[in-house]
């Protein structure tokens, strides 16, 4: 500490003003039934408790509640306010930011019933968000798990506070002016408070949740009171919040972390040595490059201390705070020397007619269309494809997609067949969501050498390849024990979810046959094997690693790196999405759209300098004979000044609102001499205000006028505002029609305009400030409807069923997919037509509504069809944009918690591992809770049904949108469904929806390639560690194979013999293994160091010298061949042309497996087995069932794949096509290669024949298809390498002298060799030789030889 | 769009097929090569190796003894040979039977191309000046090739002409009588006394001359012994029928003795003045023409007409 006396900050400053939104809701009628609170924490245990479990479940709340009769208001947060940051340097968790914690609430009723005299009335109420108590308050509140360490007391507490205005203030002022009365408070209040509450993102966007914390109910008999029964009540609220803590406002929030330079700038700043040394003490970093990260958990006086600091050193916690909200302030704002003190937040809402007989009507159904796809956009697609009649346009739903996908411009080029295939693939992926796969050391180039030096001139030490291999092969052991273990401890937290339940008997436990200590110790196991995976990890391969990674490291040539990958990612389907459409549907934006008026997607909020504070109303405007002008003193009072530093701020805020607020301001007219009517005044203020907060763009702008803009704005809103207006004459003009402006443009004019004070429309102006954010003023209209939650309730029929109820008896058939489905391009078809399946399972869940910002239909298509003139889907596009004409809005949400449950596993909110009753368990619980650590996402439902391979037909029975205030509409059983293609099989029946097979938890498809030289080690990026085994070089024409090893070096060539009986070897012409038969060559001759597998292919080609195998090889290769046409071609030389097509031999390794260990069955049966007979864990097979990969695709020109051997057999050939099959040639079944998700391993090793311009694909139904290619610099240099021969007879030429034409090549060089019966002659050079007469070639003579290309240094 | 496996398959395997789904789903051939890039560097390479550009001239002679000095060889083309030109530069890429497949399939379309080219590459070679063609000629360049194999003829030159006579000319002919001009495809100096010519179809006589527009006085080179040059009279006006400039017989009119105005023996500079006034002496004297005798009708008596051979072929 230094010697200063305490800092407090300067307070009654400025305030940063910030905008929400609020909405009312009345309710006249006490039988309407509405969603409760998702939890009831005061039904927690405490030690007195014996019968209920601590488990989440005795939490959970079902049924429909009533709402009390009242004005119940709820208001959004700012989208800044509810987003948790995380420093990225660091794997913390989430932090959200904190949340005002004391409202102050306005409310305004206008009594109109004396028409010449109408009367504003004002109440006010504080609500202290962050109170808390034992005692069920007066006012319905939300109730909150509570830790304390007594376990008797009750674990629970009710959360919120409301008082009337004038009680909260002598209250507060008494705690103000009796330090010991505060201190004992203190106990009252939570710390802090934000968005998420207890933990629960809907916390602050439900109102059951979060009354009298972010809501308020202005009580029935306190209307009452107002006293005009049986009319409508005029009502306008105001919410003002602020923060009751200046360490939890906004404005003073410390960076989470500091980059290096703006840090030492900082530093620099600070004169104080000591502060130098304290903000080093708070703010460190790991490692040089890294920003410096704040640590977390401070304290408020050391929070304190460090403001204080920063504040000295002109920290920027103005911009700071804008940017990290995406907040802005008005154009021209000056924002240097600015010192924001504290934050308000506040929104109105208005005017509320509360009406004890009026109707306010309910949701309806009956306009809502569903749509269900695999993705958002599927669904979409279908929506729309369904609203434009498909009949005459089939593609609208493909090209929407394609759309969407942004593979649209491609899909009708000709160069570019393969689009459509795309198109498929990259529909079935993205229904899959990917997951970290674990880490992959590869070594490359320092990004800086790059430039300097080829990539290919350095040589590592050839060691490194298999150092680096050995390195990932223990990190792929580290990442899968890694997932199996948390894979562990969740099934830890799910069987001591299941003891509990055991363990205190409770009125959700059934009957079973399992003893509490017997349970224990079976958890008990479990978790001795689970440390015991963690020991090998920490003691062995973690020390391994580093060592490894160390010794690379130091034997890297300097321009190298060692750096970690992302490994081949896990995938896990997504669940399926519905989609609503209805003109009653709003996607409501009070989360995450603040930044629609904007075109910087801000919200924009003011200084407390800026706000309105006079209206001035010229005499004869509104039947005033005189000028009105309406100011704080003569508007609505609060009932008392508010006894804080900047009190007066929030009264000026007030006063703002009554002076904006047209309901209000109409009757303060009257009461100063306007003679119009009120609704006439009314209208004429709202007119006006509309004017102000959303000023309309004009054509023309007086110079004058311009230049107080100039004046007014920054310089880059004034530089935009001149790219649109241009000077004509004493104006300035728009440049181009007011309707060909895009929003964005419009937007920034409006922010532009607003911040000018420039509102030409405004009759009656408000000046003295800044007109605020739309966002500001809710109109209230009727009941707002705002789609907040979703549940859904379905039926599902599954083609192959496991009930719960047969945990160890049933289970799946290892046959079962390739009985059932037959493998399409990309996914799995069903065979034959579905059958209607009777036996059908019910599964339900309620999930969170993520907004999900719709993109803009129109304006894409649109935007296509001007870019694409020529668009072969002008005419679809068309269509679609014509249907699509006062599209309704549309809502989208994704069947959440459909795929946990279908594992039987439940997506709810868990409590803390803990048992408040003390018991001889009370100590395995505590070791429980260590273990299992933040692994509680689930918890166990034991009555579900097991579907780990999620498939079969699914029918909705059921779907309700709630919304944020806890009303509902039911769609039940919807007549029409509109099922988008991804979800469709022949002979679905209507309103069924075709789930293909997928596997439910996370998993993967291993397709990587082998090193050549070991194929026990995968490729890395070491070149040493080429897959390539050999090449083989294919003349179609003449039934020839030409062979050479994976450097390019030329081994011979095996022909047809002209017969087609035999097969031909010839080693090398000029080679010295010429003449040696082909055993001898690659057992004793030049070939005996050839790949082995590369060798052994060799040799059964041969096939002792028949030709059969040979000939269908080739025949099926030729044909293959014609199909594939790599996107990349174009990138190899010239050669390439010349050589046809070279195929690469090279091995690749296919594996399944998930990620942790298999999702096992939760039910009752199957753990009681577990612990009382000692079996495993089941997963009723579904590890066994088998999956067909299909190697290659004939669909995919760019596929490059001819065909393949398996497991290092060459007598038979895998081709992907052939008009001829044979004995060893044939086009591989179906069910070829087979994998399951079975530990260890079935592993397949398949040596692939393939172009390498082109990549392969694995397709397997239940993953993306798999698509791996090889860099071409790794093949490259063998490429160019290739030693190619061509036979060439006759040959004329000059006798003395070699000259005949050959092809221009670059780099490369042609030359001849001849076999003089014993001896090769030298290969010599070939003189170039044209159409110029020279007369010097006489004589000629014939020739027979080869012709040699060799190209760069051979190795 | 859509294209099926099968299908396609199929298609690779069969020219008609391939033909038929080519011209079904994508873009015909272009009538005119000129509108598509790649089909006019394909016509003009393939135009350039019809016309046996590029060809090492050992395969054209294959012994120097076959073209001696001084002498003229003329030609037919095989075109089956031309074809198997084409096919061998066309084969180089060919790896797959389905390439050879398409490569037969679009056969036609590859002779259009070729013969379109050869008959561009004279075009090109003349550049600007393709303006000043006689229209005919003009007219049968840009025709559109005949749709069938045609015949290619031409000949090799070696002479000390093809050096001697700057602008030497050549016409083909169809016909003997040299009324039906033969378009010309090729004419290149294969060196400096090797002149190559190809025509499109069959020529039948051809007629080398010097450049005609070179307007130069001559004489006569003296026949047999003895070094006198002479000159020829011609008639400078019309006489008894005989039109101005037509040539006076020498038994009318003996030519005029160059050698005797010379001004210095053996300088070869002449006295112009008094080889004018002999000259009008002589002409009144042999055809009564009294008329004057100015630099004109000079330039009309001593003005030289250009040289010309004819050849005419059997086949």
């Amino acid at each position: 500490m230094n010697s200063q006396k305490p800092f407090k900050l300067a307070t009654d400053g400025l305030g940063l003003i910030v905008p929400m939104n609020v909405e009312a809701l009345c309710v006249n009628n006490d039988e309407v039934e509405y969603v409760p609170a998702p939890y009831n924490f005061s039904r927690l245990p405490n030690a007195d408790d014996p019968s209920i479990p601590n488990l989440s479940n005795v939490v959970m709340t079902s049924g429909l509640v009533n709402m009390q009769i009242g004005v119940h208001l709820h208001w959004a947060l700012p989208d800044g306010l509810t987003k948790g940051v995380s420093p990225q340097s660091s794997d913390s968790s989430l932090q959200f930011p904190q949340t005002p914690d004391r409202w102050l609430i306005n409310r305004v009723f206008t009594d109109i019933s004396d028409p010449n005299n109408p009367v504003n009335t004002v109440k006010s109420w504080v609500i202290e968000s962050n109170y808390v108590s034992v005692e069920k308050p007066e006012r319905e509140t939300t109730t909150v798990p509570f830790k304390t360490d007594d376990d008797s007391a009750p674990q629970y507490r009710y959360l919120g506070r409301v008082q009337e205005f004038e009680t909260w203030r002598e209250q507060f002022l008494a705690r103000e002016a009796n330090p010991e009365l505060k201190a004992a408070d203190t106990d009252n209040y939570v710390p802090g408070l934000s968005a998420v509450g207890y933990g629960s993102p809907e916390f602050a966007a439900s109102y059951a949740n979060c009354k009298s914390v972010f809501g308020f109910y202005d009580q029935h008999k306190d209307l009452q009171n107002l006293g005009v029964d049986g009319a409508d009540y005029l009502l306008s609220y105001q919410v003002i919040g602020w923060y009751h803590d200046v360490i939890n406002d906004p404005v003073t929030q410390l960076p989470i972390e500091m980059a290096p330079e703006p840090f030492d700038r900082l530093l620099d700043k600070i004169t104080v040595p000591a502060d130098k040394d304290t903000i080093r003490k708070y703010y460190t970093r790991n490692t040089t490059d890294n920003p410096y990260v704040l640590r977390p958990d401070l304290d408020s006086p050391t929070r304190l201390i460090l403001i204080r600091i920063f504040t000295e050193a002109d920290y920027g916690f103005l911009t700071d705070t804008l940017n990290r909200n995406a907040w802005s302030l008005p154009s021209g704002t000056k924002l240097e020397g600015l010192q924001v003190t504290h934050t308000l937040i506040t929104g109105t809402v208005g005017p509320v007619l509360w009406n004890t007989t009026r109707e306010y009507p309910q949701m309806q159904d009956e306009t809502i269309s569903i749509a269900i796809g695999n993705t958002a956009s599927e669904a979409l697609s279908a929506l729309i494809a369904d609203l434009t009649g498909n009949q005459e346009l089939p593609f609208v739903e493909s090209i929407l997609n394609a759309l969407q996908l942004g593979l649209l411009k491609d899909i009708g080029e000709p160069d570019h067949i393969n689009r459509y295939e795309q198109l498929q693939l990259d529909m079935h992926a993205s229904s899959y969501a990917n997951l970290d796969g674990g880490g992959l050391w590869q070594v490359s180039l320092i990004p800086e050498n790059d430039k300097d030096q080829g990539s290919d001139e350095v040589n590592l030490p050839p060691d490194l390849a298999d150092e680096i291999n050995n390195l990932n092969l223990i990190q792929s052991d580290l990442d899968r024990t890694e997932a199996e273990i948390a894979t562990q401890r969740s099934e830890i937290f799910m069987d001591w979810y299941r003891f509990m339940q055991v363990l205190r008997r409770g009125p959700l436990d059934p009957d079973h046959n399992m003893q509490p200590r017997d349970m224990a110790e079976f958890i008990q196991d479990e978790i001795e094997s689970m440390q015991q995976l963690i020991q090998k990890n920490e003691t062995e391969r973690r020390p391994d690693i580093a060592e490894r990674v160390a010794w690379i490291i130091s034997n890297l040539p300097q321009e190298y790196q060692l750096e970690m990958v992302q490994g081949p990612r896990y995938y896990e389907p997504e669940e399926p999405v519905a989609l609503f459409q209805g003109a009653s549907i709003k996607p409501p934006q009070r989360y995450g759209g603040d930044g629609r008026y904007m075109a910087n997607q801000t919200l924009l909020c003011r200084l407390s300098t800026q706000v309105i504070t006079t209206l001035t109303i010229p005499g004869n405007q509104i039947g005033n004979p005189a000028v009105i002008v309406l100011n704080r003193d003569n508007t609505p009072q609060l009932p008392g000044d508010l006894p804080l530093d900047y009190g007066n701020q929030v009264h000026s805020l007030f006063t703002e609102n009554s002076l904006l607020n047209p309901t209000v301001v109409a009757a303060l007219c009257i009461n100063n001499g306007s003679t119009l009517e009120y609704s006439a005044l009314r209208e004429i203020f709202l007119t006006n205000l509309r004017e102000f907060l959303s000023p309309s763009i004009p054509e023309m702008i007086p110079n004058a006028e311009v230049e107080l803009i100039g004046n007014r704005v920054a310089e880059a809103d004034f530089k935009f505002f001149k790219e649109l207006y241009i000077p004509d004459g004493p104006d300035y003009v728009l440049k181009v029609p007011l309707s060909s402006l895009e929003d964005d443009k419009i937007n920034r004019l409006k922010y532009i305009f607003i911040s000018a004070s420039m509102a030409w429309g405004v009759k009656l102006p408000y000046t003295g400030g800044i007109a605020p954010s739309e966002i500001y003023f809710v109109k209230w209209d009727e009941n707002p409807w705002l789609p907040f939650s979703f549940s859904w309730e379905i039926s599902f029929a599954p083609f192959a069923a496991i009930e719960s109820t047969q945990a160890f008896s049933a289970s799946y058939d290892p046959e079962f997919i390739i009985k059932t489905f037959k493998l399409g391009d990309v996914g799995f078809v069903y065979k034959g037509d579905v059958p209607i399946l009777q036996e059908t399972q019910a599964h339900s869940n309620t999930s969170f509504m993520t907004p999900h910002a719709e993109q803009n239909f129109q304006e894409q298509i649109k935007k296509f069809i001007d870019a694409q003139k020529d668009s072969p889907f002008d005419k679809e596009l068309k269509a679609i944009l014509e249907s699509m004409k006062d599209f309704p809005p549309i809502l989208s949400q994704s069947f959440n918690g459909f795929n946990s449950d279908m594992i039987m596993r439940n997506e709810v909110l868990q409590l803390d591992i803990k048992d408040p009753v003390h018991s001889m368990f009370s100590g395995f619980t505590e070791e429980v809770r260590q273990e299992v650590g933040p692994m509680t996402q689930t918890s166990p439902s034991m009555g579900s049904y097991y579907n780990p391979i999620r498939t079969g037909l699914m029918r909705i029975d059921k779907l309700t949108i709630i919304d944020a205030f806890g009303r509902k509409v039911t769609i039940d059983k919807p007549r029409k469904i509109i099922v988008a293609q991804g979800l469709i099989t022949e002979g679905l029946p209507a309103n069924y929806v075709y789930l293909p097979p997928r596997i439910l938890q996370p998993a993967r498809l291993q397709f990587r390639w082998l090193a050549a030289k070991n194929n026990a080690i995968e490729m890395n990026t070491h070149p040493a560690t080429t897959p390539i085994c050999g090449w083989l070089l294919a003349n179609h024409l003449d039934n020839s194979l030409v062979l050479y090893t994976n450097a390019g070096a030329a081994l011979g060539s095996l022909t047809v013999s002209e017969n087609l009986m035999n097969v031909i070897w010839q080693g090398v012409p000029g080679g010295p293994g010429f003449g040696l038969n082909l055993y001898d060559y690659f057992e004793s001759g030049p070939g005996k160091d050839v790949n082995a597998s590369f060798k052994k292919l060799v040799i059964s080609l041969f096939n002792d010298g028949q030709a059969s195998y040979l000939q269908a090889f080739l025949r099926a290769n030729d044909l293959t061949f014609s199909l594939v046409q790599p996107e990349n071609f174009k990138q190899l030389g010239s050669n390439a042309v010349l050589m046809g097509s070279p195929i690469a031999v090279a091995q690749a390794r296919l594996d399944m497996e998930t990620a942790g260990m298999p999702a096992y069955n939760q039910s009752w049966e199957a753990m009681e087995r577990e612990v009382n007979d000692s079996q495993p864990k089941t997963d009723n097979g579904f590890t066994k069932v088998k999956f067909p990969i299909r190697l290659g695709s004939m669909e995919q020109v760019n596929d490059g794949l001819l065909g393949y051997f398996k497991n290092n057999d060459y007598s038979h050939y895998y081709a992907l096509h052939t008009d001829q099959p044979s004995d060893q040639v044939t086009i591989p079944d179906e069910t070829n290669i087979l994998l399951s998700l079975e530990r260890p391993s079935n592993s397949e090793l398949v040596t692939l024949l393939f172009d390498p311009r082109g990549s392969i694909h694995a397709t397997s139904g239940v993953f993306p298809v798999k698509e791996i290619n090889i860099p071409p610099d790794v093949f490259a240099d063998a490429l160019e390498t290739l030693r190619l021969t061509f036979l060439t007879t006759p040959i004329l030429t000059n006798s003395a002298k070699l000259a005949f034409p050959v092809p221009a090549q670059d780099g490369g060089q042609w030359t001849w060799l001849e076999n003089d019966l014993d001896k090769w002659s030298e290969a010599s050079e070939i003189a170039g030789i044209d159409d110029k007469a020279t007369m010097d070639y006489t004589t000629q003579e014939i020739k027979e030889g080869w012709l040699v290309l060799t190209k760069g240094t051979q190795k | 769009m859509k294209y099926q496996r099968e299908e396609l398959l199929k298609a690779l395997q069969n020219p008609k097929e391939l033909k038929r789904l080519r011209n079904t789903t994508h873009h015909k051939a272009d009538k005119n090569p000129g509108d598509n890039d790649v089909e006019k560097a394909l016509a003009d390479w393939l135009g350039r190796l019809k016309l046996l550009h590029g060809l090492p001239f050992n395969y054209l002679v294959p012994d120097t003894k076959m073209l001696p000095e001084e002498s003229l060889r003329i030609f037919y083309c095989n075109t089956l040979w031309l074809d198997y030109l084409q096919e061998g530069a066309l084969s180089l890429g060919r790896s797959t039977s389905s390439m050879k497949v398409h490569d037969q399939a679009f056969a036609s379309d590859l002779d259009y191309l070729s013969r379109w080219g050869m008959r561009k590459q004279r075009s090109k070679v003349l550049g600007h000046l393709v303006h000043h063609l006689h229209p005919d000629e003009l007219k049968a360049l840009n025709a559109d090739p005949i749709p069938v194999n045609e015949k290619v003829t031409g000949f090799l030159l070696r002479s000390g002409v093809v050096s001697g006579w700057e602008g030497l000319q050549i016409e083909a002919f169809h016909d003997k009588e040299q009324t039906q001009p033969a378009t010309l495809l090729r004419m290149d100096h294969l060196g400096p006394n090797v002149l190559f010519c190809m025509y499109e179809g069959e020529v039948k006589s051809f007629r080398i001359h010097e450049y005609p527009e070179t307007l130069h006085f001559g004489v006569d080179t003296p026949v047999g012994a003895g070094n006198d040059f002479t000159k020829s009279f011609r008639y400078v006006v019309d006489v008894d029928g005989h039109a101005a400039g037509t040539q006076v017989k020498d038994s009318i009119a003996p030519p005029v003795q160059i050698n005797e105005y010379e001004r210095q023996k053996g300088g070869r500079v002449v006295k112009v003045n008094a080889l004018a006034k002999a000259m009008q002496k002589s002409l009144e004297t042999s055809i009564s023409y009294d008329g004057p005798f100015t630099a004109a009708e000079f330039a009309l008596e001593m003005v030289e007409g250009v040289q010309a051979v004819n050849f005419q072929i059997e086949y």
